[in-house]
């Protein structure tokens, strides 16, 4: 592929000629231009991508892809769209796009004519973009894979192991001489910022706070610039952007000259605040900047299931033909991993499967949020769920609910109007995020102001599916779509949509073996089959026919009329949706007859069996 | 050569269009007159004391005055603007006695184009607009200077009246032909001039913001007399213009200098770079960065103490004028519905099934009463104030949610997770000042708006009586740690609540069923009670509703009115002060003696005092209904519906087994018309076979319909056996009674059916007085004093029970 390398290298080239040859008509060229070179899925795959490759790596102003989350929109900036050169020899004056790039340029022998009146401002919008949170592990080393040799020194650089992830590097023993030297030279870079920093001085800065929304993440943000649709996009969206990379120096702000020059600078306050401007301007070394041509909307973040809706379909049909098959085999192992508890293993698969597919006002629709109680109440066994889960879903989050966790965790993301940016909190995960609470780990204990509003906001997150942000002046809800699964000895303090009374079949002495007996079962292939299935789950739409809605009707009401206690309308809820999970679990669109009396008779085992215990104790 | 002199020269001859405003601007001050009166020339001596340095103008003057005038300085705002400038220094020199050397400004208000945060383009730098938002962030006021006077430290020379622009700027070189110095000179301070200067950033309101983003922010230059009007917190509107701001940073970097060199990658080369003037941005970095610079500053809701002036003066009139035409269409639409009051309730709530009075009770909430000021100076509030008790899973928190989702000013809360101080407002040391301040709670939070209170019972009953000073007086004291105060918190109440044990017991009264204190149940206007009840019909709706939220999402959230259109019809509505006419007013004081009398007369021991504050509350929800139709005038059918509704609640309160009683009565009655042919066989004026269709409508039988029955056979019964406590006879036979009654309602019956079914209604009573209420007894015992033996049973002595007090 001749052509590949002018693109992917120089693509601000390439918006200079079109702008040139179709003047200010020049959006839509451009993008039908990157739209026709990356239709196809291997082309894309050819340009390279900043969650996997380490930044130095990259040439700036080449074209890049990233994957990523949108934690913050800053305020949209004006820049100059077209700008003026003239040579300073012949007095020529030509017309240049200010698109897609931070810095004017111009050659050597020219002079930019700041003041002339063909220059035209435009705007676009900056976004705070994070590595997608919670992503797991397989995810990332798969899509680095998919991606594949890149001609970079080391292919196997792991995905995770971006140039941020300083600390693992320094514990990973080097495989390769060339990867050593590829750290050698992140690390220089390191190194260097800090220097800098040091001359600044007065800025007591140590690591500056990325905002992951998770703790202990890696991986690079990005400021993403966008310059169409800015109303199109909504925090936490998950997208992958397409544009071309900015890393040039001079964007960081952080020069000390500003503090050498003294009172002189500081008059009227025009300039932004410190704090402002280290949020909105960091260095590019860590948070580079990239300016989007082509966006795409990511509807789930699995690297082997394809975004395209034909090749889905094709996906789903020949899931479907092995599919009785498949759903044994998973139980199984769901099975082994509830301590050989089949209802429980059962609920456990729809709730893996479940995600928010529609609100009716403010109630959200098809959450399935799971209380498993009765759990073993060892710190090992949410771990070893965790685990497990990590390595079927594509983004997953385990939550120890201790009080010091409540007390001293930011969950709801905040505006901070010192820097003007919202502080992020655990709570801000993208959507179809697993979340995992363990419960058992609570003890007595005093809960402060903060532990209570965190506690309400785990509670209002599996009610209504919506995290409120505070705005100190306001608070605004933001809705999630997250599935939580909360492991907890007696009913949890938090609400849940299903309460799951685990019943182990057989005793358990050590969870490490019982749990390692998994490893038979789960092997390379049989797991990329469940992660394909359980994101194809997901996806799948799904309908009741006439014949069907009224069967259930009719049901409905005479259940309420032997017992209307037993069934309220929110138990109603819940029973349509466990037979939903249900027929998509089997790859059915809409449920039949049997799954119904299926989803019923899983309800009333489950009933009597929190009877059984409430009567037990 | 002088540069100064210089800049102005050029100036001038650029800019006609600026020195024509000016003339233009002058002129207009001081010829405008509204009724033969120069409007600006009379306050214009107040602009020489030290303090003042601004006119403000109001913009539609303008408009009238001279239209071109008017579409040049919002065309132009920011290029014509120091041309106003001094225009008015030029006014107020001839019309004043004022100091000389003084520099003035020019504000304008009412400036027709408001935008919000959202909308502010490119296209909008430099033109006059105005712009909403709420201050997020105000920082300290300082001296800006804006004429800066310098001394060339080489030869002494002053250079006065050095413009300064975003950033210092010394002159580039000394007015001294022979002397070089560009570099070393100094601010003489005494001879500079200053302006105060204020930065504040606002960010869009809750109200304005796309789903899923986050607000956007702008920051605002306040100058002159503009600063500290905005307090953090407050929604404001900015009169003024977009800028751009050049990134002073870099600009006032050693290195700069006018000239503009443009390097091409370099270690150093940018650092070194700079700009020069507005227009000359950018050219190290594309970008800018925004500001708005504004003249004025009109707050459209003051946080803390004092009146909302804005919200009282605004009219229907000045809401009609925000609204687009299509968008008044609509609402004129809405208001011509005939069904609007149905319609509304279905699209408040689509997804909630049945409940309709609790619908309706939110709505009227949500329209809300006028507020009144005594004589004596005292607030009656018109808010609503509503509790909704109910089982488990009764969608009472859906109500609450909905709300919240649909009041631009809602707040909801968990009454389990706040403490009174969360709801009220708390006064807490600010850390790094040790100041005390004041902190907002959730009532403070949804001042004008209202409060959803979830799980009301769960909060301390300490904490619940913190809020009565809220719920009536609308305002919240606070004296704490040396700070008193009193804030607003004109809110209505949205409370729900759990029954003790978890569900509602129907044999108890709504007292014995929830831990609320007495005096805060009288706060509210409306209970509802929600039960879950086993209907078939209902259910078969229910069920339906709720399959069809789950196979096909979108379409079965239907609404007549999308929910813009009812928050817009809304926020119109309330701006009706509807009067109460006399004929309602008549029907008002009718309706009140009524629930008086009933309640004096009452037979019931959970005592819910009928008072005035019922008699308020009828006259809110009496004032919402006229709203909600937008009509000037309380009418009696508003009142009507409004009793209606406060007698569903307040029954409820009273004698909360009704709610219940009335479903028992109804099934009683109805078993006992199958049972009658058999229980009464030989009343002599009952025909057996009863047509259904008369019964049917006994069945109707109101509670008050049947209280005032069975009062009224109480009282003449107690009568009549203090007479017959001299006869000696034990009381009154059943037939008497009944034929009694018939003949005291005489008058009101026409026809024989009537008659007939009159005589049904009052036998069942009788039934049911004496075996379910227990008020009657039926001396069943013939013989018991041994005159009575010939007595049948199916005509028994009737008499009151000894216990049977009635209710004061």
């Amino acid at each position: 592929m001749p052509g590949v390398e002018d693109w992917t290298t120089n693509p601000l080239g390439i918006v200079q000629s079109l702008y040139d040859k179709h003047g200010s008509a020049d959006a839509e060229k451009i993008k039908e231009y990157f739209h026709g070179k990356t239709e196809s899925e291997t082309a894309r795959l050819w340009i390279p991508s900043l969650n996997d490759t380490p930044l130095h790596f990259l040439p700036p102003n080449s074209l890049v892809r990233y994957r990523c989350m949108i934690q913050d929109m800053f305020d949209p900036e004006f820049y100059m769209g077209e700008y003026e050169v003239s040579d300073v020899n012949t007095k020529a004056t030509s017309m240049k796009s200010g698109k897609y790039k931070d810095i004017a340029e111009c050659a050597k022998h020219q002079e930019i004519n700041t003041d002339s009146e063909n220059n035209v401002t435009m705007e676009r919008q900056t976004l705070y973009c994070v590595p997608i949170p919670g992503e797991t592990d397989w995810v990332k080393t798969d899509y680095s894979d998919k991606a594949g040799k890149k001609g970079f020194p080391s292919s196997s650089v792991a995905p995770n192991r971006t140039k941020r992830g300083l600390e693992e590097e320094e514990t990973s023993q080097p495989d390769t001489p060339m990867e050593e030297e590829s750290r050698e030279a992140s690390r220089s870079e390191e190194n260097k910022r800090p220097r800098t920093e040091v001359v600044a001085g007065s800025v007591p800065r140590t690591d500056p706070d990325l905002n992951y929304p998770l703790p202990g993440e890696k991986g690079l943000p990005c400021l993403v610039k966008i310059y169409e649709e800015m109303d199109g996009f909504a925090v936490n969206d998950t997208v992958e952007f397409i544009g071309i990379l900015s890393v040039d120096p001079a964007l960081a702000h952080f020069h000390e000259e500003n503090k050498s020059d003294g009172p002189q600078s500081s008059i009227d306050g025009y300039e932004e605040p410190m704090e402002e401007r280290n949020a909105h301007a960091p260095p590019p070394s860590l948070v580079p900047r990239l300016h989007s041509i082509i966006h795409l909307k990511l509807k789930h973040n699995n690297p082997n299931v394809p975004t395209e809706k034909a090749k889905l379909n094709s996906d789903v049909s020949s899931l479907r033909t092995e599919i009785s098959m498949l759903r044994r085999q998973i139980l199984s192992a769901l099975e082994q991993v509830m301590l050989g508890d089949s209802l429980a293993a059962e609920y456990f698969l729809c709730h893996l499967i479940s995600s928010v597919y529609g609100r009716a006002d403010v109630m959200p629709l098809g959450k399935f949020s799971l209380n498993l109680t009765h759990c073993p109440p060892t710190k090992e066994y949410g771990q070893l769920i965790h685990t497990f889960i990590q390595a079927l879903v594509t983004k997953s989050h385990f939550l120890p609910l201790s009080i010091e966790n409540m007390n001293n965790l930011r969950l709801c993301p905040e505006k901070d109007y010192t820097a003007n940016r919202l502080k992020s909190g655990v709570l801000q995960l993208s959507a179809d995020t697993s979340l995992i609470i363990d419960e058992t780990q609570l003890q007595p204990g005093q809960l402060e102001s903060a532990g209570v509003k965190n506690i309400t906001a785990l509670g209002n997150l599996i009610s209504w599916q919506k995290v409120e942000y505070d705005f100190r002046f306001h608070r605004q809800d933001f809705l999630s779509n997250i599935s939580v699964l909360i492991l907890s000895e007696a009913k949890s303090i938090l609400p849940s949509d299903c309460l799951v009374p685990l019943n182990p079949a057989c005793k358990i002495e050590s969870l490490q073996r019982h749990f390692s007996q998994l490893d038979v079962i789960l092997t390379p292939e049989f797991l990329s089959h469940v992660r394909r299935y359980l994101t194809i789950c997901k996806l799948l739409e799904y309908t009741i026919d006439d014949n069907m809605q009224k069967a259930i009707q009719d049901d409905f009401v005479e259940m309420r009329k032997t017992d209307h206690k037993s069934m309220t309308v929110e138990d109603f809820h819940t029973l349509l949706n466990l037979v939903r999970l249900l027929s998509l679990s089997a790859l059915e669109t809409s449920p039949t007859q049997s799954m119904w009396e299926k989803a019923k008779s899983m309800k009333s085992e489950r009933k009597r069996r929190i009877l059984a215990v409430n009567s037990s104790q | 050569m002088d540069v100064a002199e210089q800049t102005i020269v050029t100036k001038q001859v650029k800019d006609q269009v600026g020195e024509r405003c000016q003339k233009l601007f002058q002129d207009f001050l001081e010829e405008f007159r509204v009724e033969g009166e120069q409007k600006y020339t009379a306050g214009i001596n107040d602009l020489g004391r030290p303090e003042r340095n601004t006119l403000t103008v109001s913009f539609e003057d303008v408009d009238k005055f001279n239209q071109n005038l008017a579409t040049t300085i919002v065309e132009e705002y920011y290029r014509v603007y120091p041309y106003l400038c001094r225009a008015v220094k030029n006014f107020v020199k001839d019309y004043a006695q004022t100091p000389q050397g003084k520099e003035y400004y020019v504000s304008f208000t009412d400036v027709p184009t408001r935008l919000k945060v959202r909308e502010m383009t490119t296209a909008k730098i430099g033109t006059l607009l105005r712009i909403s938002g709420q201050v997020v962030r105000t920082h300290p006021v300082h001296p800006e200077l804006v004429l800066g006077t310098f001394m060339c430290l080489d030869c002494r020379t002053v250079i006065p009246d050095v413009e300064q622009q975003f950033k210092f700027t010394q002159p580039s070189i000394c007015r001294n032909p022979v002397c070089n110095n560009r570099a070393r000179f100094m601010l003489d301070v005494n001879k500079s001039r200053f302006v105060d200067f204020q930065k504040v950033r606002i960010q869009e309101t809750q109200a304005e913001l796309p789903r899923g983003s986050i607000p956007r922010s702008v920051e605002i230059i306040l100058r002159a007399e503009a600063v500290e009007c905005a307090q953090a917190g407050d929604k404001s509107d900015f009169t003024g213009t977009l800028i751009v701001v050049p990134d002073v940073a870099t600009m006032s970097l050693p290195g700069a200098r006018a000239e503009t060199s443009t390097r091409l990658k370099g270690a150093e080369g940018y650092e070194t770079e700079g700009v020069r003037g507005l227009k000359a941005l950018g050219v190290r970095d594309l970008t800018y960065r925004l500001a708005f610079l504004a003249c004025s500053v009109s707050s459209s809701n003051p946080r803390f103490g004092g009146r909302d002036l804005k919200d009282d003066e605004m009219t229907a009139e000045t809401v009609k004028k925000q609204m687009t035409a299509e968008e008044w269409q609509k609402v004129y639409d809405m208001s011509q519905d005939k069904n609007l009051y149905q319609n509304l309730c279905s699209s408040l709530f689509p997804t909630i099934h049945g409940n309709e009075e609790v619908k309706r009770g939110i709505l009227l909430m949500l329209f809300g009463g006028v507020p009144k000021i005594t004589l004596e100076k005292t607030n009656l509030r018109g808010d609503i104030n509503i509790c909704v008790v109910g089982d488990p899973s009764t969608a009472k928190s859906q109500f609450l949610k909905q709300v919240e989702e649909f009041s631009p000013r809602a707040v909801y809360t968990s009454g389990k997770a706040s403490s009174a101080a969360g709801l009220t407002a708390a006064v807490v040391k600010d850390e790094e000042s040790h100041e005390f301040v004041i902190e907002a709670g959730a009532l403070m939070l949804a001042d004008n708006g209202v409060c959803c209170i979830d799980e009301f019972d769960k909060m301390d009953p300490k904490d619940q009586v913190a809020i009565h000073e809220a719920m009536e007086q609308q305002t919240i004291s606070i004296t704490k740690a040396g700070v008193k105060a009193t804030l607003n918190a004109r809110t209505s109440i949205l409370a729900a609540a759990n029954p003790i044990g978890g569900r509602y017991d129907r044999t108890k009264s709504l007292k014995q069923n929830i831990t609320l204190t007495a005096p805060i149940m009288s706060r509210f206007d409306l209970f509802f009670i929600l039960v879950d009840e086993c209907n078939e019909v209902t259910d078969y709706a229910i069920a339906r509703r709720i399959v069809d939220l789950h196979s096909r999402n979108e379409e079965s959230v239907d609404r007549v009115y999308s929910v813009e259109d009812v928050t817009r019809y809304l926020m119109f509505a309330r701006q009706f002060k509807p009067k109460i006419s006399p004929d309602a007013q008549e029907y008002m004081i009718e309706e009140y003696k009524r629930l008086r009398q009933r309640d004096g007369s009452g037979a019931h021991k959970s005592a819910w005092r009928i008072t005035v504050r019922q008699l308020e509350s009828m006259i809110r929800l009496s004032e919402a209904m006229a709203r909600l139709y937008c009509v000037d005038e309380v009418q009696p059918k508003h009142v009507k519906e409004a009793f209606r509704l406060l007698n569903k609640s307040i029954i409820r309160v009273e004698q909360p087994d009704v709610h219940l009683e009335e479903e028992e009565e109804e099934d009683k009655q109805e078993e006992m018309d199958v049972e009658e042919p058999e229980q009464t066989p030989a009343e002599a004026t009952g025909p057996d076979g009863d047509a259904p269709q008369p019964h049917k409508k006994g069945l109707k039988l109101t509670y008050e319909e049947y209280k005032q029955i069975a009062n009224l056979i109480v009282l003449y019964m107690r009568k009549q056996e203090e007479e017959a406590m001299e006869d000696e006879t034990p009381g009154l036979r059943r037939s008497e009674l009944v034929g009694w009654y018939l003949k005291e309602i005489e008058s009101e019956i026409d026809s024989e059916a009537e008659l007939i079914e009159k005589k049904t209604i009052v036998e069942k009573v009788i039934e049911r007085l004496v075996h379910h209420d227990h008020v009657l007894i039926e001396l069943t015992q013939t013989g018991m004093k041994g005159q009575d033996d010939l007595v049948r049973e199916e005509d028994p002595y009737v008499v009151v029970h000894p216990n049977y007090v009635i209710d004061v």
